[in-house]
């Protein structure tokens, strides 16, 4: 994973001002400070087949996460790993290193031994499939055979409706 | 019409307007020896949904994710740098999650060990 992904504006590094080296991260940042920082965020989503967990746990690498199943309750662990510079200072620190103990009740039985998990760029997708049982099934309306003369010959109907 | 324009249109006929979500990912920043380095939390944004570039002495970080057919997160921020670094040889990496930047100092603003002679 160490590929570069660097483009560079050419119109860079006319001058740069001098300022002592840790001034730099008191200053404002250019973008106004929104939304949430670190925001660990889940989707959950629900379809006739399935349901599906999306997590973010950013800096979580696949060996430190634990998914398990227990009836219809999901339950996801996971430790995400923090590169400190132990040699160096830290100018600033808007998120730590975490652990992630959280849990879902999801709303029927679930066929476990399907479920896929797969985590990619620091979110967790979770795919449960839904028990036979409990997806919704279409049921064929048909109209009722006409009732004939209820004699001994009914038998020979169709008897499939 | 040339093919170009045609694709074009294609593409906007066929490309439904997404929700755009803007965030501000969260940043650890650290000076080692060798250099700064820099952390954004940018979670769920592909290698090719990132965007590293450098103007005068800011940093700005673009991260782009697709969270479905209709939502796309777009994370942003930008970090005015401090003196002394050689901004040419800036490096920037994404692992699980996280954009890492790293930006070593300038021979000059290198530590350097000096030497104690007996007198």
């Amino acid at each position: 994973m160490n590929t570069p992904i660097l483009s560079r504006n050419p119109a860079h590094s006319f001058s740069r001002l001098l300022r002592a080296f840790d001034e730099q991260f008191g200053g404002p940042d250019l973008f106004a400070r929104s939304d949430r920082p670190g925001s660990p965020e889940v989707r959950l989503n629900e379809t006739d087949e399935d349901y599906t967990l999306d997590a973010d746990l950013p800096g979580v690498k696949p060996e430190d996460i634990d998914v398990q199943i227990d009836r219809e309750t999901v339950r996801i662990k996971a430790s995400s790993t923090e590169t400190n510079a132990t040699d160096g200072e830290t100018l600033r620190r808007e998120f730590r290193q975490r652990n992630w103990d959280f849990a879902y009740r999801l709303g029927g039985p679930i066929e476990a031994d399907n479920a896929e998990a797969v985590i990619e760029d620091g979110v967790l997708r979770l795919r449960i499939p839904k028990s036979e049982t409990a997806r919704p099934r279409k049921i064929d309306v048909t109209s009722a055979p006409a009732l004939e003369d209820a004699g001994d010959d009914s038998e020979d109907d169709s008897d499939n409706a | 019409m040339s093919a170009e324009q045609l694709i074009h249109r294609n593409s906007e006929s066929t490309t439904p307007a997404k929700h755009v979500e803007r965030l501000y990912p969260a940043l650890n920043a650290y000076t080692r020896d060798e250099g700064l380095q820099l952390e954004f939390q940018v979670p769920g944004v592909p290698r090719s949904g990132l965007d590293v570039s450098i103007e005068k002495d800011v940093l700005n970080i673009i991260g782009v994710r697709e969270v479905n057919d209709t939502t796309e997160h777009r994370y942003e921020r930008s970090v005015r740098l401090p003196d002394g670094l050689e901004l040419d040889e800036l490096e920037a990496e994404v692992a699980h999650g996280i954009l890492s930047v790293r930006i070593p100092r300038a021979a000059a603003d290198q530590p350097r060990k000096i030497e104690v002679k007996q007198g």
